[in-house]
């Protein structure tokens, strides 16, 4: 039976590729002379039944690992007919000694260029059939782990294991420096020839843009205006296109749909209405800053500043158990908690993105902003309002330094944060509307329904039983807000206020919009019906609990996704409830105290 | 034979022991730092914060607590 090995360096992927060949039948195996098990598979190919072995990954053939000594021991002592060597396409240049070095010894090889969504992502340009040409082996750009390219993968290998042998395999020598140098001659060249880089700054210019942005003195300021005009852009392009859209949606409502559903039953319009559609338009309402967002960030990312920053901000963040990544998308965070959660996919360590994570959703975003702008100018002179909302700034960093410092032994990081700071690129146009577009399929992919699912569930509580009056005292809202009493009594928020919290679990946005509704009148006549009804300190425990106890089920649905792990969920929920509790108690209770 | 940790800025050494796990080791070979090699601290961050440092042509962030752990022999010059 002829024997194919898989071989590449470590994450290359290459467990991820042999698993998709192999199905599920793998077998540990036993090798003669071999001390360790590696797993191979029986499979047909090529209308013969083939072995295949997942060698262990290695960076050279040389080295004096334990793992590279048992790839040198199998290539002396086993026989193979055929090696699919495994390479991370976006390392091109520092992957291809290995293959060079195997070709040496005359084993048949086909070159898998695995990832080659990411190379493609980070505007990496491989010339797949230049460079099978130039290495005289058949080269197949694929990705493991979306399956893309595996039939051509197989279609080569099939075709090379029916060929005969002509040459035998050599046994491995020890490398010459002379050879050492003709490979890194070699590798120079077919890189030249068939890999297209983005246009990078050459090295004297990054020497002296890492002079600038990393000046003991300037590095921070200059951080900090940076990040302070990247909100300004999102905001002040954001802001109008999502007011336009709020408009859009209610004059859709307003001139199509009711007119569309006035004959129907009323909790049947309802539902459509006040339900689903607000749903939908919730999820609508992030497009823009998502997209926004992230292009922004790709460029960030590209350019090469995004590792810089996080080289600065990364001696304090450690002290919390994260790092200077994690601040940075702790400060978009302050923009829109969404995209800063899916953009810790840059972090590879689990424990380090999920502490990440869990402290994101205490950036006081621009949704929950709002609510405090509104009820700020209702309850506060001019004198004081400014100091109230610092103050909840304040909070918001301290509340993430606190659980960052509490759950940090918990989530605790087990790799080494090693970062690489690239040369400075400028980003290609296509690579970065790409990238938003792709965050915008995968939000609205699986967010979607999740959203929709708890705007409904809100929606059935608030307007049910259908006889009462839309989320009154006696809708099933008023009612939980009423069991709920004992535990929102001692931090002063009323039961109207309870009603008004179970919306801003949807979102911040409609918070106000629901405070209106609850209490039947709007805009300045609320704000007057706010101040004559809610104390001053009422309504700042209501902002902290507002702040604190989660920010919205588009957060939560995102924390979901990129977590895949509900207990996470549901304990970073539980912890921000009681973590909100617990503060607006401390102020509520004290603030009464010295007042009276 | 020093650790990288003592190493001032601008200094070049050669890595000479990776004293730590296989599976560390493998995570910073993965990014250029094997046996060997010649590494160049370009600059420390304040706050005894990362090192930013140069192994052919690759550019790294590491921290102090790794970098005390990459033994280090003096570069010939």
């Amino acid at each position: 039976m002829k024997r194919i090995a898989l071989l590449g360096m470590p994450n290359t992927g290459k467990s991820t590729l042999f698993n998709r060949l192999s199905g599920s039948s793998t077998r540990v195996g036993n090798w003669p002379g071999i001390t360790v098990d590696l797993h191979a598979v029986k499979t047909l190919l090529g209308g013969h039944m083939v072995e295949l072995v997942d060698l262990p990954g290695i960076y050279d053939l040389q080295g004096l690992s334990e793992d590279e000594k048992i790839v040198q021991s199998f290539i002396n002592k086993h026989r193979i007919d055929l090696a699919i060597v495994v390479l991370c396409s976006a390392q091109i240049e520092r992957q291809l000694s290995l293959l060079l070095q195997l070709q040496k010894l005359h084993i048949p090889c086909v070159l898998a260029l695995n990832m080659h969504d990411e190379a493609k992502k980070m505007g990496i340009a491989i010339n797949e059939k230049l460079l099978a040409k130039m290495l005289k082996m058949p080269a197949v750009k694929m990705s493991a782990k979306y399956g893309e390219g595996m039939p051509e993968l197989l279609k080569v290998c099939a075709e090379l294991i029916n060929q005969k042998i002509t040459t035998p395999v050599k046994k491995i020598k020890p490398l010459k420096t002379s050879d050492q140098v003709s490979n890194e001659k070699t590798i120079q060249h077919l890189i030249k020839a068939s890999v297209k880089y983005p246009i990078q700054l050459n090295d004297k210019n990054t020497k002296k843009l890492d002079a600038l942005f990393l000046d003991p003195y300037w590095g921070l300021p200059i951080f900090f205006v940076i990040v302070f005009s990247i909100f300004q852009f999102i905001f002040t392009l954001g802001k109008p296109i999502q007011d336009l859209m709020t408009q859009f949606f209610n004059y859709f409502r307003v001139d199509f749909l009711e007119p569309l559903f006035i004959n129907h039953h009323g909790i049947f319009q309802s539902l459509l209405l006040d339900g689903l559609y607000l749903g939908v338009t919730t999820v609508a309402a992030f497009v823009p800053i998502i997209i926004l967002f992230f292009l922004i960030m790709s460029v960030v990312e590209d350019s090469g500043y995004f590792s810089r920053a996080a080289f600065m901000m990364d001696a304090f963040m450690e002290k919390i158990g994260l790092d200077g990544r994690g601040f940075v998308m702790m400060l978009m965070g302050f923009g829109c908690n969404v995209p800063a959660l899916m953009g810790t996919k840059i972090m590879r360590t689990k424990e380090l993105r999920l502490l990440t994570m869990f402290v994101i959703p205490f950036s006081l975003c621009s949704a929950r902003l709002q609510v405090f702008l509104f009820i700020i100018t209702a309850l506060f002179s001019a004198k004081y309002g400014p100091l109230v909302l610092f103050c909840l700034y304040l909070l918001s960093f301290f509340t993430i330094f606190i659980s960052a410092l509490i759950f940090k032994h918990q989530f605790k990081n087990k790799e080494p944060i090693i970062i690489e700071l690239p040369p400075y690129r400028f980003p290609t146009m296509n690579h970065i509307i790409k990238r938003s577009m792709l965050e915008i399929k995968h939000f609205l992919t699986r967010a979607t329904k999740f959203i929709i699912i708890g705007v409904l569930l809100v929606w059935a509580l608030t307007h049910f039983p259908a006889d009462v009056p839309i989320a009154s005292e006696l809708s099933y809202s008023g009612q939980l807000g009423k069991w709920l009493s004992p535990i929102f009594h001692p931090i002063g928020i009323n039961e109207q206020l309870v009603i008004a919290l179970i919306f801003g679990f949807i979102a911040k946005e409609i918070v106000i919009g629901a405070l209106a509704v609850i209490y039947g009148v709007e805009g300045t006549a609320l704000a007057h019906h706010l101040y004559t009804n809610v104390s001053q300190i009422q309504a700042i425990s209501f902002m902290i609990f507002t702040l604190i106890y989660t920010p919205c089920l588009s957060t939560i649905a995102t924390l979901k996704n990129e977590s895949k792990n509900l207990s996470f969920v549901i304990y970073s929920v539980s912890w921000a409830l009681l973590l909100a509790w617990v503060f607006s108690f401390i102020f509520y209770q004290t603030s009464l105290y010295f007042s009276t | 034979m020093t650790t990288l940790l003592e190493l001032s800025e601008g200094q070049t050494g050669i890595i000479h022991k990776l004293n730590m796990d296989r599976l560390l080791i493998q995570r910073l070979s993965a990014m250029g730092l094997r046996r060997g090699k010649k590494i160049t601290v370009l600059r420390k961050a304040q706050f005894k914060g990362p090192f930013h440092i140069m192994i052919d042509t690759t550019e790294l962030m590491i921290r102090e607590h790794e970098a005390s752990l990459i033994k280090i022999t003096p570069h010939p010059l």
